[in-house]
């Protein structure tokens, strides 16, 4: 098992989509910081529409760690997601494709401590990922626009129902807990994925299948017609981790989604190691 | 020590509805060159990847020498080497990264082994480039040097000349001997090439639409007829003349020669019958069957049957 990882560490360091997908992240933080700037910009210059209300009656809204966790809600939704589905996605079926997955596993290993060692690499991955984003969001945060308190109010975000603030070395605090609770609900989008690479042999085909069941629930989720579905979705689930910015964290709420996420994660990473262990290799 | 390399009994492999492999039974002794001959879709690989535990049987067992559990399995089929088709590594690696990658999921394998093989398959020199730069016949002798990896008894190569050119192949068939001589490994080698399982092989199943219709030496398989040449002077004569002979079964083979296929008793009345009638037979010698020949043969009959 430590040799699997091992040689899926290396592999990992070794792809040059690993360190391009950093480089999209930067991109995007230069995209939000010049967003950012121009958006409030305009907003404050007497266009500021009802949702913005508070928003820009407070002139110590607009800091560093507003703009990080604007930032971070955003590539939440589709940026990270995107990330961990073509990392996980590409695991078994991109090793199918180029033909390795067959030479792997002619040698004496069990299928399931590949599996689980290509879920671990993946799950480093998510979380180096979040990690970076979120401290070069803070950096971006605090060289361009300047720290402050962490203020929130009602409004696109969606977070809080009424103005609250969370004091700015608790907010950095924060900022730390959503690693962990951003990565362990990545970890649903990860699982999913493997699981669609262990059924096609196309990484292709595995990406583009966990994105769609992703997006289609995540969407549907949000539609108002299907409110009484939006429980069963584990898209819901995967909110939980936008709760460490709270003003007071729901601890039990919190826990309560961690576990239903790390069951789904769990189920998903069962039922791909049974597939994979049934599957013939004929690629 | 058991004899026997290598054994399946009644393997049988379904996809769907489609019979890949149908009540397999081969044994491979230690030693042997054993070709494993089929057109292609007659199974092969299939097999092969049953062997290797790439693609679950249906049912029927695989047994190597020493196995009394599925940890045993695992054991034994660590000492079985393999190449599956192409051999595929990692583009952006060395060829000795991939080799260290290889052996560390071997089990056992030291840093010297992987110097050993590349030594084997005279790579050692080109050991240090990425495989993205490495010709189709490198490739393939890196193939053959991961499945050296492990010292194993046994080493299963799937068509491992294909796709090469006549050098290649040359220097692959020359690696196979060598492999079998000098290192005193037991060779599966499957291939559609006749030529090929006629120059390497002492032993040789036949497969075809899934099923095993020959296991034994090739020289068995193609001296089990009565064929016979005859040379004459009247060629047209002569078939015309024992054409009507009963019990003799004669062809045209080419222009100078008449195939009879006869037994001894037969023979020497078809030999009377042509210099009594003043044709001249200058050669009457057994007619050995080609391995195609035979192949063709075993093929046709079974898609009669």
């Amino acid at each position: 098992m430590l040799t699997l990882l091992k040689l899926e560490l290396e592999k990992l360091f070794r792809a040059r989509s690993f360190y391009l997908s950093f480089l999209v992240l930067i991109a995007f933080v230069a995209l939000m910081l010049w967003g950012f700037y121009t958006y409030a910009a305009r907003k404050t210059g007497g266009e500021a529409v009802e949702q913005f209300k508070y928003t820009y009656e407070s002139k110590q809204y607009f800091n560093g760690l507003t703009f990080a966790l604007y930032s971070l809600l955003f590539s939440f939704t589709l940026l990270l997601p995107i990330f961990v589905s073509m990392s996980a996605g590409s695991q078994i079926a991109g090793e199918a494709r180029g033909g390795t997955l067959r030479m792997i596993c002619t040698r004496p290993i069990s299928r399931a401590s590949l599996v689980l060692s290509k879920f671990l690499v993946t799950a480093l991955h998510a979380a180096l990922l979040l990690s970076f984003f979120i401290g070069l969001n803070l950096i971006v945060g605090l060289i361009f626009v300047g720290w402050g308190n962490l203020e929130l109010y009602p409004g696109p975000l969606n977070l809080v129902d009424a103005p609250g603030k969370i004091m700015r070395d608790d907010a950095l605090m924060r900022f730390g807990y959503s690693v962990l609770s951003g990565t362990w609900a990545l970890l649903v989008i990860a699982a999913l994925a493997l699981l669609c690479s262990v059924v096609f042999d196309s990484p292709a085909q595995a990406i583009v299948m966990t994105i769609a069941a992703y997006l289609t629930l995540y969407i549907v989720g949000r539609v108002e017609f299907f409110e009484h579905l939006r429980p069963y979705f584990f898209t819901t689930d995967m909110d939980f981790w936008r709760d460490v910015f709270k003003p007071e964290i729901p601890w039990r709420n919190l826990w309560h989604y961690a576990c239903t996420c790390g069951a789904y994660t769990t189920g998903l990473l069962l039922a791909t190691v049974v597939i994979f262990e049934r599957k013939d290799i004929v690629t | 020590m058991s004899d026997v390399a290598l054994q399946t009994e009644d393997l049988t492999k379904r996809f769907g509805r489609r019979m890949a492999v149908d009540r397999l039974t081969i044994r491979v002794d230690r030693g042997d060159i054993y070709g494993f001959l089929g057109p292609n879709g007659a199974g092969k690989s299939t097999t092969l990847r049953m062997l290797l535990g790439l693609v679950r049987p249906t049912s029927g067992l695989i047994k190597f020498p020493v196995q009394n559990s599925s940890w045993e399995y695992l054991r034994a089929r660590s000492r079985v080497g393999a190449i599956i088709e192409t051999p595929a590594f990692y583009e952006n690696l060395s060829a000795r990264r991939n080799l260290q990658l290889l052996a560390s999921l071997s089990g056992g394998v030291s840093k010297k082994r992987v110097e050993e093989v590349l030594e084997i398959v005279n790579l050692r020199e080109r050991a240090g480039d990425p495989v993205k730069v490495y010709s189709y016949g490198m490739r393939q002798r890196l193939g053959i040097a991961q499945a050296l990896l492990p010292t194993p008894q046994l080493i299963i190569l799937d068509e491992p000349t294909n796709g090469l050119d006549p050098q290649g192949i040359h220097e692959t068939r020359k690696l196979i001997r060598r492999l079998r001589h000098e290192f005193k490994l037991t060779v599966l080698l499957s291939s559609h090439l006749l030529t090929e399982i006629e120059q390497l092989c002492n032993r040789v199943g036949i497969i075809h639409e899934g099923r095993l219709l020959y296991e034994g030496g090739p020289e068995a398989l193609t001296a089990s007829t009565n064929l016979h040449k005859v040379r004459v002077d009247n060629l047209a004569g002569a078939f015309e003349l024992l054409s009507k002979e009963h019990g003799l079964s004669v062809s045209q083979n080419g222009a100078s020669f008449l195939r009879i296929d006869a037994d001894a008793e037969a023979l020497a009345r078809a030999n009377a019958l042509l210099v009594g009638n003043g044709i001249k037979v200058y050669e009457l010698s057994p007619a050995q069957e080609s391995l195609e020949e035979a192949f063709l043969r075993l093929t046709s009959r079974n898609e009669l049957n």
